[in-house]
């Protein structure tokens, strides 16, 4: 049978998971492999006995460009940009990452100061040629840029998001005179206005660009001679896209790590009818979070590689902090327990991993209440030791005069507020109470901790999905093909012409066709077109849908009643007689891949446990006694309460006292309240 | 000073009997601050709030104490407390009913400045006050004689619209008399009800997340929690201070102008004494008040005050009321550190401020490594009026400019940051050209405003603009004669420089030569026509350390950065470089040896 195939390659492993639609799935982890990328992808389908011959859909999530950029391990490249502009990668926007900090050093950017070539051009705040292009000023960077041997060229010129003339005649004179070089334009890279966020991205995406297209053409030229086929590339908008567009925007894959597990809960949340939806995605070292409403997953367009060096690429909007299983208790200044962002990784790991931890981790609290079994190996590769978790946990313990359970009873507490916290924030960018939303836990420890953080929120709901541990993997194989277009032009309501949106509208459904045709697409996509408004005056926008089709001076208007309104939903108050203005126009343009089902679960009576243990819950103040089912034994239908664990290969859901649990037909766990 | 029996030492006398729901409580109490934060960044209207980021939130107990704060805005860590603690005082709790917020902005009640608007909502629970949420933020405009407020005023009635603390929310509704008098008296009405419909919504969320809380831990408890938060933080502050060296650690620097007297320059004398675990911090013997809009409030000194305190302090402390608890300021009356009505300040928070902090961060140097040298110390505030050629309404563009940092014992100072009494974002010049009409012809750093060190300061930067259309232009900018100074050997920095260059003139000359101000940084109300040019340049950082001392490979480094030339290089840091840019270790050596000696 062919095989559909997604690889998730994180920095320590890589994550398989497989499917032939028909034996349900398979899942394999394998050693990332920094010298020879490839290697780790290869061993992973080794272990789970798949011959590539049979691939035949191939999705695949790297972190090789993010490794490249955090190490800093890129080549030398050149900017090209408007003079009188060349420091505006030292100047940055001028804050600092803490109010009460002496010591922070800003950092330098990816490219030298002595490489950043200025050239007399100038497009107007409306798009009008200020200067034309002086090309003998391009040449001559462009001879100097050569004479310094740079790999690629960024070049950012102010204003280009209107009027990108300028930039594409600089590219085209790169290309003739220096060929070998990589180039790369701030008007395709990200087409919007604040010129240090777009010139930084557009200097990352050249950064990446002869590296990225190294490693994906020896991938494709390694996988087409073992026969395998089908190969796509994860982006951080968490949809899809082929080789060839990876290469030419390395920049839109390099938050895509964590997409995959979102777009499998959006997924789930359509299949299971649940709406709004909260990911809590938790492994080792962090807690990815993202939210899902109306049938899409949260957006944005910001994130940084460290403070001050800012990437701004179509992404789903995944907050981040350190804490995950491997996340270390400590006591601050005062004497009071604080848990992470420190953690112990994978290497020596959790005290309880028995290889040289000392250190007390939220994996050793789980295991001191006796919630994480050593009759089960983690990721089925780790004996867990018990004695090394107490004797951790009990040495922070006993500083805080606690007992050893007490001790953990607070450690995973204190994780799970800090991960409350970020949750809430999220909901309050998109003006929503967090009670509404259903909580997605997967990854390794989201199982464990999704009870309690939907209660630290108020959520009523847990959704724990099939293969947690591998859910990003799995959520990879679901996503669909998917570019998000935008157009920057700042408009008065009054100065609004139909035409001119009609003809921006018009590029991006073109830019659509043009990059679905290449990525193999007969048929167009689905596109949906969206307006970014806001009042006059005001520097904060709401994106808003507007009509496909002709667009009438009515859909103009329709848009600005529906912005209207959600303001009002938002924020409480809205502006209906004050005048506006379009910012953005976007298209988001989207064709499905594939169609992957989830194995059934067949129906059945409810199994007996593995195994009845004593656990402690701070709810009832001590140990319960509490039956533990393998997940592999449940049926669909199967309903019970808590106290209960599920175990399974990858991950240990906790069913807290007052909660119950469903099993559905796909497979997924449903904890709810009482 | 005599030693506060209350004072809070050891967290073993605090009796926490579940520091587990402390630290939940906690995190749960700053993070709605930063709710508060994220709710007025989304709603708000002008770009000093969500393009800068000016504004800062709070919770207070029903003791009318600090609780929580988010990491937001430095220029009003101080003032927060003095004027949330008058509002609570002067309105009284017992006049505050469900559904009320409060507005207030008076610098002689506990404020730092006018432009700094602060909402407090009382937060009911069973129809008592339990708690109180507060935002501060910048208004870029209050009405006054000069746009955005800074230039050249003479007293607080010039500055624009003083309010003490007033009710602008009765029963859940605005009070639209007061936001009729309030929009009547500004530059840009819309931008400042927006505004305030953003600050005062921030405090509604706060209030849900209070009541939230306190149906969980129940209201005793709440504020038995309250009472441990602020002692936690007292401890750690009191056992950060114990770690400094006991004495008196004096230093003092100067304002240049005040915009209203010629040529004239105020002292600011401070002397930090640490005792124990408490520091005392003595303004005494600064100069009499200033007859423009240089001098501090008391609320703007005490932010000054704690600022620098917490960057002299390594641990992570939540800064709430019992952090402030170990540390007293004594601020004359009538001086420059503690303005008497009807005394002109606005620019004492936001450009007197970083030379307070300056003053400070010398005199702790005398006793700690953790200081650095001078900061480029101006915020070089523009205040740009005009018309929108879209809209016909008048506008009102406040600029912010970033400047070089002083050098530090272990790295060069930051280039082109903006002071410490902010944490505001530039407006990129895309943001401006867009909104304003003119056009940014040059932002780049000026290498040669540093104060060469072995850590050298960092760079101010220079932007020049093109008047597209009339404006009218006022300015707050300092040390355009009084250069940034260096420390333990390193060398001062560069002048600040306000010029412009009228259409069809080929010379750059101050406000001062060409329009006949007072001062060349200071002065409100310039007049420019289409086709003027203005240039701001901002000071670098003083050097940390000799010259002659630097690394030669950071020299190098500098060289290859385009940043100094090779006879600079030489010149300036005894660093001799080959024609490859490479350095000559032999010739360095001598060289160095050579300013060595000269230097003894």
């Amino acid at each position: 049978m062919p095989h559909n195939v997604a690889v998730d390659m994180g920095g320590t492993f890589t994550d398989l998971i497989a499917t032939d639609g028909d034996t349900g799935l398979q899942v394999a982890k394998s050693l990332t492999t920094p010298a020879s990328p490839s290697q780790g992808i290869f061993d992973a389908l080794a272990k789970a006995e798949i011959d590539p011959a049979a691939i035949e859909y191939f999705v695949h999530g790297t972190t090789v460009g993010t490794n490249m950029l955090i190490e800093r391990r890129g080549p030398r490249i050149g900017l090209i940009t408007t003079q009188g502009f060349r420091d505006v990668l030292r100047i940055q926007r001028i804050v600092r990452p803490e109010s009460f900090d002496l010591h922070w050093r800003k950092p330098r950017h990816l490219v030298d100061r002595a490489l950043s070539l200025e050239v007399r051009e100038r497009i107007g705040a409306h798009g009008e040629v200020v200067q034309a292009l002086e090309e003998e000023d391009v040449v001559a960077a462009v001879e100097r840029l050569r004479a310094e041997e740079v790999k690629a060229i960024a070049v950012s010129y102010l204003f280009s998001f209107l009027n990108p003339e300028h930039e594409r005649r600089t590219r085209e004179i790169v290309r003739e005179l220096y060929p070998e070089a990589y180039v790369s334009i701030s008007s395709d890279v990200f087409p919007q206005w604040r010129e240090f966020e777009r010139t930084s991205t557009t200097v990352i995406d050249a950064y990446l660009k002869p590296r990225i297209d190294e490693y994906l053409t020896s991938l494709e030229e390694e996988l087409d001679r073992r026969g395998a086929r089908g190969l796509l590339i994860m982006r951080s908008n968490g949809g899809v896209m082929a080789t060839q567009t990876a290469k030419a925007q390395p920049v839109t894959m390099i938050q895509s790590g964590p997409a995959g597990g979102v777009i499998g809960s959006l997924q789930l949340g359509q299949d299971l009818g649940l709406d709004p939806l909260m990911t809590a995605d938790i492994g080792g070292t962090s807690f990815d979070a993202c939210l899902v409403a109306g049938g899409r997953a949260a957006q944005t367009t910001t994130t940084e590689l460290e403070f001050g060096i800012p990437i701004a690429t179509p992404m789903l909007d995944i907050r981040s902090i350190g804490a995950g299983g491997g996340s270390i208790a400590w006591l601050d200044a005062a004497g009071l327990l604080k848990v992470g962002p420190q953690s112990a990784g994978a290497d020596p790991g959790p005290a309880s991993y028995g290889r040289g931890g000392a250190e007390p981790t939220s994996t050793d609290a789980n295991v001191v209440l006796g919630r994480l079994d050593p009759a089960f190996k983690l990721g089925g590769d780790v004996q867990l030791v018990p004695e090394a978790a107490r004797t951790a946990v009990e040495r922070i313990g006993s500083q805080l005069g606690f007992t050893a359970e007490r001790a953990a009873a607070g450690i995973l507490e204190i994780m799970n507020s800090n991960m409350a916290e970020t949750m809430r924030l999220l909901t309050i960018d998109q003006g929503i109470d967090p009670r509404e939303f259903a909580l997605v836990a997967f990854g390794g420890a989201g199982p464990l901790h999704g009870a309690y953080l939907a209660d630290h929120l108020g959520m009523q709901r847990v959704v724990v999905p099939p293969f947690p541990g591998a859910f990003s993997a799995l959520g990879a194989l679901m996503a669909d093909t998917r570019f998000d277009y935008m157009q920057t032009r700042i408009t008065y309501s009054d100065n609004i012409d139909v035409e001119t949106v009609q003809s921006d509208f018009d590029d991006l459904e073109q830019r659509a066709r043009d990059d679905f045709a290449r990525e193999g697409f007969g048929d167009p996509p689905a596109m949906q077109r969206s307006l970014d408004l806001r009042y006059y005056g005001q520097n904060w926008e709401l994106e808003v849908p507007v009509a496909g089709g002709t667009i009438a001076a009515e859909d103009i208007a329709a848009a600005r009643k529906a912005f209207d309104a959600e303001h009002d939903r938002q924020f409480g108050w809205s502006f209906p007689e004050s005048a506006f203005e379009i910012v953005n126009m976007r298209l988001t343009a989207i064709a499905r891949r594939r169609e992957v089902l989830l194995p059934d679960v067949p129906p059945g009576p409810m199994p007996a446990p593995v195994k009845v243990g004593e656990v402690y819950f701070t709810e009832a103040d001590g140990l319960l006694s509490t039956p533990f089912y393998h997940r592999d034994d449940l049926r669909a239908g199967n309903t019970f309460t808590g106290p209960a664990m599920i175990v399974e290969d990858d991950a240990t859901a906790i069913v807290p006292p007052d909660w119950s649990a469903r099993v559905e037909p796909q497979g997924s766990v449903i904890l709810e309240v009482e | 000073m005599v030693q506060d029996t209350s004072a809070k030492r050891s967290v073993a006398d605090l009796n926490i009997d579940d520091p587990v729901q402390l630290e939940v409580t906690r995190n749960y109490l700053i993070g709605t601050c930063e709710e508060m934060g994220a709710a007025m960044l989304r709603t708000s209207y002008s770009t000093m709030f969500n393009e800068a980021r000016d504004f800062s939130c709070v919770v207070f107990d029903a003791a009318g104490q600090m609780i929580a704060q988010g990491d937001f805005c430095p220029a009003h860590i101080g003032a927060i407390v003095h004027t949330v603690e008058w509002a609570i005082k002067e309105v009284g709790p017992e006049n505050m009913h469900p559904g009320d917020v409060i507005l207030h902005n008076d610098p002689y009640r506990g404020g730092c400045h006018m432009p700094e608007f602060m909402t407090l909502k009382p937060c009911f629970y069973n129809d008592e006050v339990v708690a109180y949420a507060a935002n501060i933020a910048h208004m870029t405009d209050i009405g006054g004689m000069v746009p955005a407020a800074f230039g050249d005023t003479r007293n607080i009635f010039q500055e624009g619209l003083r309010l003490p603390p007033i009710k602008i929310y009765k029963n859940d509704e605005p009070v639209e008399d007061i936001f009729a008098i309030i929009t009547s008296n500004v530059r840009t009405p819309k931008v400042s009800r927006g505004d305030l419909m953003a600050m005062v919504g921030s405090t509604y969320l706060a209030e849900r997340r209070i009541v939230d809380l306190i149906d969980r831990l129940g209201i005793d408890r709440f504020n038995l929690l309250s009472e441990q938060i602020k002692d936690v933080s007292e401890v750690m502050m009191r056992q950060a201070i114990a770690r400094m060296p006991d004495g008196a650690y004096a230093a003092e620097g100067i304002i240049e102008d005040d915009g209203v007297l010629p040529d004239t320059s105020y002292r600011f004398a401070a002397e930090v004494n640490v005792r124990g675990d408490e520091i005392v911090v003595d303004y005494t013997g600064s100069d009499p008040q200033s007859a423009g809009a240089i001098n501090q409030s008391f609320g703007t000194t005490a932010s000054a005050t704690y600022a620098t305190i917490f960057h002299m302090i390594p641990d992570d402390i939540p800064w709430n009321h019992g952090a402030y608890r170990p540390i007293a300021i004594v601020a004359p009356p009538g001086t420059v550190v503690n303005v008497n009505y009807p005394g002109s300040c606005v620019g004492g928070n936001s450009d007197t401020y970083p030379n307070t902090m300056d003053v400070l961060f010398a005199a702790f140097s005398q006793m700690s490594d953790r200081s650095q040298a001078c900061d480029g110390g101006t915020s070089g505030l523009l205040g740009i009026y005009g018309t929108n050629t879209d809209t016909g309404e008048p506008f009102v563009l406040l600029h912010i400019e970033g400047m070089g940092c002083g050098g530090r014992i272990d790295a060069d100072g930051n280039d082109a940051m903006v002071t410490k009494n902010g944490n505001c974002l530039n407006s990129p010049c895309e943001v401006i050209e867009v909104r304003y009409p003119v056009r940014i012809e040059e932002y780049s750093v000026i290498p040669e405003s540093t104060g060469p060190g072995a850590h050298r300061g960092g760079f101010g930067v220079r932007r020049i603009w093109r008047c597209l259309a009339p404006i009218t232009i006022s300015a707050h900018v300092n040390r355009t004669w009084f250069r940034p100074w260096g420390l333990k050997g390193g060398d001062p920095a560069g002048n600040a420089a306000l010029l412009f260059k009228p259409s069809g003139s080929d010379r750059w000359l101050s406000a001062k030569d060409l329009y006949d101000r007072i001062s060349a940084g200071k002065f409100s109300n310039v007049e420019l026509e289409e086709g003027d040019l203005i240039m701001l340049c901002t000071p670098g950082g003083g050097g940390y350390g000799a010259p002659h001392e630097r690394q030669p490979e950071l020299v190098r480094q500098d060289v290859a950065d385009e940043l100094i030339d090779a006879q600079a290089a030489e010149r300036t840091y005894g660093v001799v470089l080959d024609d490859a840019g490479a350095i000559d270790a032999d010739a360095t050596r001598r060289k160095r040896g050579e300013m060595a000696h000269a230097a003894t």
